[in-house]
Formats: structure tokens, sequence, C-alpha cells
């Protein structure tokens, strides 16, 4: 790596922003932090006062030239405040942003637009607003208008256009500027899915010609798309730093301590639990988010409690994806192995054991079920938590690898 | 996974910028640098949104242009028609009262414009100016730009007016007019241009600025020889003595016809005004971001 290549654009460090939930205390709050910075005083030694709360809370990281980090979280994460402060908007509370090279953003695409002008004319104005000289703008005015395919509809009103076209045209006036640092936020999810592929190859054409970037969004396929690293925001700190496919699978772990179903007890024959998890012959911390990579050995221990003797069970274990709306990846069940399953009244004792786990990367419910050959149902689908592989990363530029699951093989010529 | 910066980092880079906690006012060399530099960037961006609000403002109307000298010409017909009725007296002035009431309401138009231009482009910007990161002076520039393009409008009429009455032989224009009405108009505009600006960081926060500026705006006016003739004693003559837009606006007016004014205040107002505005731009920098914070995302 040379080192231009290794040259540091973001540097941001410790940096923590408070907000006040309350409006008018907020002013307040707003016009004191003003005449405090007018004495000359630092806003590091204000303490948070009634109703406020940290935003963001120490958060440090670095983006290099080349580098385009994904910030992902939950909405109120914290992700638009840092998007906001590394564009200068506004200010940290504690901390500091330190940014190299000239900044540019897709954020609010078509801003300054005005709806009775033309596109040609809302071009320069918005050029303008972006940083761009009128001979610059005029220099590149075919390539902008190219870009946003509107050539038929440029001299007429802006607002005449879809929502879609303003969009296109604000998104190429907006790349044509080859800012050295460049933020994004939820930008490549408007717009055609021919438009969307089109704004990614030139955000990473950007990436090629040394560009930095930082990118917001919900979508983690885009993420997948563009990101070089990614970085998880939980509660406005930083959750996770690094690989792509990581990051995504740490989001989607938070993402189910939130929507996690209440395991429900049935009044049936029997009722099922889960006793233990273990990832690699060592117990998992938490049996409703169990974290392993693929090709691990995983092994549950059930533990059974039988309220009156049970002929001829089948004991299901069902894993769903979680990124695929709740679609049915595979089960294991006991016909195979354990074939007529009776249990007496009383505890019992389960085991599960996988030799190579072989889902991929994401994020996967798992869950019991248990049936009689007659096919009545003595324990329903009850989900237990959630399986999050975390990696290897997978290597898509390098290896080709992608999908879900490891399918066994071996090529020969 | 953290990175250490590489040690080329520190270096001073004229492209590195710096966002902390700490007060911009710390550093005042490098905070006058950074405005330098924002308002000679400002410069193209203010032009380019003044021909855009100028080219929207009118373009959904019938009557276009009309419209910039239109308010003006119906406050001096109002108060023309209220002194013909008798309903108030005016002392003795050096000019014919509907050449005074005219030249008043425009002159007083361009004050009241350059007051409300910052907080209104401020205002107008918001979508903008919490997403998007630009040298923010360019609001105020643009913001008198429009002014100024206004009052050339009005000067459409009101030159010909003031021809048509010197031609019926109503009153004499004076050749100093030609130098003491511009000096008038910019101590108006300079005057009006310092209160908006220093009365914006406050405005961006609370709405009581913007919602109480058009009453005052209307009492000051009263206040103010525009229309009426202040007489020199009592209280209105107190008031008029205070107050800093006589001066310009009696040095814009009387010097049509060469009567005399009080140059030691006008010159005062302007140097006040001035520095004003300095100040002023300061302390909108330094509330920006605060202000930015709570306009909401």
């Amino acid at each position: 790596m040379s080192d231009s290549d290794n040259r540091l654009a973001i540097n941001v460090e410790g940096v923590s922003k408070r907000f006040c939930r309350e409006l008018k205390r907020s002013l307040f709050y707003g016009v004191q932090d003003t005449l405090t910075d007018l004495s000359g005083g630092s806003l590091e030694l204000t303490p948070l006062r009634p109703h406020e709360f940290w935003a963001n809370r120490d958060v440090s990281f670095q983006v290099r030239l080349g580098e385009c980090v994904g910030l992902i979280g939950h909405n109120g994460a914290g992700k638009t405040t840092i998007l906001k402060m590394l564009n200068g908007l506004i200010k940290p509370d504690r901390g500091s942003v330190t940014l190299r090279g000239r900044v540019g953003a897709l954020i609010a695409l078509g801003a300054g637009f005005n709806p009775l002008l033309t596109g040609r004319e809302n071009v320069y104005i918005n050029g303008a607003v972006l940083g761009l000289r009128r001979a610059e703008i005029t220099a590149r005015l075919d390539q902008i208008i190219d870009f946003a395919e509107i050539s038929e509809f440029i001299d007429s009103p802006v607002r005449n256009y879809s929502s879609g076209m303003q969009v296109r045209l604000g998104f190429a006036v907006a790349t044509a500027m080859q800012p050295d640092i460049l933020l994004i936020d939820e930008v490549l999810a408007v717009g055609d899915l021919d438009f969307r592929m089109k704004c990614i190859s030139r955000v990473r054409q950007a990436l090629e010609g040394g560009t930095a970037a930082v990118l917001v969004s919900h979508s983690m396929i885009d993420i997948q798309r563009v990101c070089t690293r990614t970085i998880v925001m939980d509660h406005g700190s930083v959750a996770f730093d690094g690989d792509v496919s990581r990051g995504i699978a740490n989001y989607e772990a938070l993402a189910t301590t939130r929507q996690l179903l209440s395991v429900a007890s049935p009044t049936r024959p029997l009722s099922i639990s889960l006793v233990d998890v273990t990832v690699n012959d060592s117990t998992a911390e938490d049996c409703s988010r169990v974290f392993a990579e693929t090709g691990d050995q995983l092994e549950f221990v059930l533990r059974i409690d039988c309220h009156q003797p049970v002929q001829d069970v089948r004991i299901r274990l069902f894993i769903d994806s979680m990124k695929l709306a709740s679609t049915h990846v595979s089960s294991l069940t006991t016909a195979e192995t354990l074939p007529s399953l009776s249990f007496t009244t009383g505890q019992h004792s389960l085991k599960l054991r996988i030799e190579r786990f072989p889902l991929r990367i994401g994020a996967f419910y798992y869950g019991i079920s248990a049936h009689t050959n007659e096919r009545d149902v003595v324990f329903p689908n009850t989900q237990f938590g959630t399986l999050h592989i975390t990696g290897p990363p997978l290597q898509l530029a390098a290896k080709g690898d992608t999908g879900f699951v490891v399918i066994a093989g071996e090529w020969s010529v | 996974m953290s990175m250490q910066p590489d040690p080329t980092w520190k270096q001073a880079d004229p492209t590195c910028v710096v966002y902390s906690a700490d007060s911009a006012l710390r550093d005042p060399g490098q905070m006058l640098v950074e405005m330098v530099r924002d308002i000679r960037i400002a410069g193209g961006l203010a032009w380019a949104l003044a021909t855009r609000d100028i080219s929207v403002m009118y373009r959904q109307s019938l009557l276009g242009y009309v419209w910039a000298f239109l308010p003006p010409l119906g406050t001096a017909a109002v108060f023309l028609f209220l002194r013909a009725g008798g309903s108030f007296k005016t002392g003795d002035v050096a000019i014919p009262y509907p050449v005074y009431v005219i030249t008043g309401t425009i002159l007083w138009q361009i004050f009241a414009d350059s007051l409300n231009g910052p907080l209104k482009a401020v205002a107008n910007s918001r979508a903008m100016l919490v997403k998007i990161r630009f040298p923010q002076e360019a609001l105020f520039m643009s913001a008198l730009l429009v002014t100024l393009f206004n009052f050339i409008v009005r000067l459409g009429i009101l030159i010909p007016a003031l021809c048509w009455f010197a031609a019926q032989g109503t009153f004499t224009l004076h050749p100093t007019s030609l130098i003491l009405f511009p000096l008038g108009v910019f101590g108006l505009v300079v005057l009006g241009y310092a209160i908006g600006i220093l009365l914006t960081p406050v405005g961006m926060f609370y709405s009581d600025i913007s919602l109480g500026l058009q009453t005052i705006l209307i009492f000051w006016m009263l206040l103010s020889p525009v229309v009426l003739v202040l007489p020199d004693t009592g209280v209105a003559g107190t008031l008029m003595r205070i107050n800093p837009v006589t001066y310009p606006l009696e040095v814009a007016r009387n010097g049509l016809v060469g009567a005399p004014c009080e140059y030691f205040w006008f010159i005062v107002v302007v140097a006040c005004s001035l520095l004003s505005v300095a100040v002023g731009l300061v302390i909108y920098r330094v509330a920006l971001p605060h202000a930015i914070a709570r306009m909401g995302m």
C-alpha cells in the first residue's frame, strides 16, 4: 500500500453531541451555547442539563482515502448526527472532527431547487450551493444532463418533473463536484433500480479515484455493494467497527433484541426448554442470541418436561432467515436418527450436535417444535432465539462466494 | 478495529478543517481567515441565489415588477388622501408634500427591506441550511442584492415622478442630489442591514423577532419623517432626534432640494452600522451550528 492510499481523510476523536427533548428548553440551551461560544468558553465544560440526552457518546473512528464506511444502526442511533458533524453543520459538544480535503455531500439532493425554474437554471444554482463555480458547471453540464437522463426536459420547469427526475438531476449535480470526502445519507434508496445501479457505480468510481466516503443506509444490500467497512451505531455509540459482513451480522443482532417474540408456554402434554447452546464446545452466553461462524460445531441441549407419557414423537429444530422475512431455511428432525421416540412422565434431556454448521454470514431465527407421528402438534413452533453467523467474511471480489449456505463439493478438470 | 493516524496527519494542511467543542473565538485569526475565505466564495453563490429569487419573485404574477413599487405608492396615496381630507396637518416642508411622501415611502421601503432581508433569507433557506454546508454568509449577500434590485425598479418610477413634479415648477431639483441621494440610500441600507444581521441570530431561535418586526416597523415608520413631518420640539421631536433612520433619510431627501441636514450624525450612524455588520456576521457564524442543531433534521 502506497503512502497516498494510506492517507487519513476523516478523524473523529471522542465526539459526543447532546440534544434536548423539549423544544423551549432546547432553544434556550441553544442561546446559552451560543453565548458560551461568544465568550470564548468551551462546550466541553457544560454538563448534561435537565431534559438533555447524549445523541452521540464518545464516538471515534477514522476513514482513509479510498475507503467507504457504511454507517448502520437503528433510527435514532445517531448516524445522521455524526454525518452532520462531519459536514460541519453542527458542532460537537465533546471531542473533535478533523477532515482533510473538499467535502461533498449527497444528502439533500436538489436542495435549493426552485420548482418554477427550469432544470438548466437549477443546475447552476444547485451547483453554486455545492461550491462549484459557474465555469465548472458549464464544463460539466452535458455530462450532468446525460447522467440524469433528462435531456428533453432540461428546459422545462422543475415542477413538471417527476420526483425521480428531480432526484436524478440532484444526484448528477452533486457527484459532478468530485470531492475528496463524500458523505451519503440514504440517497441510493431512491429512483428506479437502473438508476440506483448507476449511482452505485458512480460512487465506486469515486472510491477508485481515491475519494473517502461515509454512507448511511438501511439497505444492507447497498452497504454490501459499496462499502469496504461498516460501523454499527447503537444508542449513539460505536457498537462495532470493521468488516462489512460482520458489521451487518452485528447490526441484525441488535435488531433482534428488540424484535424477539416472547416464548410461548403452551398447556400441552410436554414442554420443551433450551438449556444450553455450545459453539465449538464453549457455552454461549445467551441462548437467545447465539454467535457463531460458518463451519463451527454447534450443540443444542434441550430439556423436555412431560406431564404425561408421549409416544412416537418427533422433535424438530428449525432455522429461518431473518433477512428474507422469516423464510424457512432448513430443519433437523429426530425422525431420522431417533425414530419412534417416546418419553415417560418426567424430565428428559435431548441433544443435537451439528459438526460443521453450513450457513454463511447472516442472521437467522431458530426454534423448536414437536409433533406426534399422527401429525398432532404437541409443542407448537416456538422461536427460541437468533443465530448470528458473523464470519468468516464473504470475499465476493476475491473468491466470488455468495449466498447463505455452504454446499460441500469438489471441482475437477 | 482502530487505525492510528499517519504521522502526516497533524501537519499543517490548508485543506484541513477541524470542528471541535471549543469556541471559534479562541483563535480569532483563524476565524477571520475562514470568514474572509467564505465571504469570497459566497459572492458567486449569492449572485446565483439572488437571480433565482428575483426571477421567481414575480414569475407567477400578471403585474410582475409593478409589485415592486405598488406597496410604497399605495402607502403614499393613503397619506396624500388623508392629508387632503384634513385628517392631519404637516408643518413647513422644503419639498411639496406629494414629493415628500413618495420619496419618503420609497426610501423607507429600502430601509425596511434591508432590515427584513437577512432573517427572511435564513428562514426561507431553512431546508438548505440544515442539510448542506455552504458559505452561509451568501444568504445575507443575496438578500442585499434582492433589496438593491427592488430599489432600482422603484427608481424607475421615482425618477420620472420627480422630473414631472420639477417640470410642473413646484420645486427645483438641486445638483447636490446626485451625490446626496445615493449617499443617503447607502446609509439607509447599511443601517437596515446592520439591524437585520444583529437580529438574525436571535431570530433563528425565536420567531418572536420576525413576528414582532412587522408591528414595530409600522410604528417606526410613523415615528420617522417618512410620511409625517415631525416637529423639532416636544416628545415627537426628541423621538425623531434619537431615531437613527432620520439622518440618512434626511440626507437623501433634503439633498434633492439642497436643504440642510445633519452630516455629523449621519456619519456616526453609518460608522456604527458598519461596525455592527462586522460584529453581527461573527455572532451569526457562531450561532449557526447551535441554531441548525435545533432546526430539526
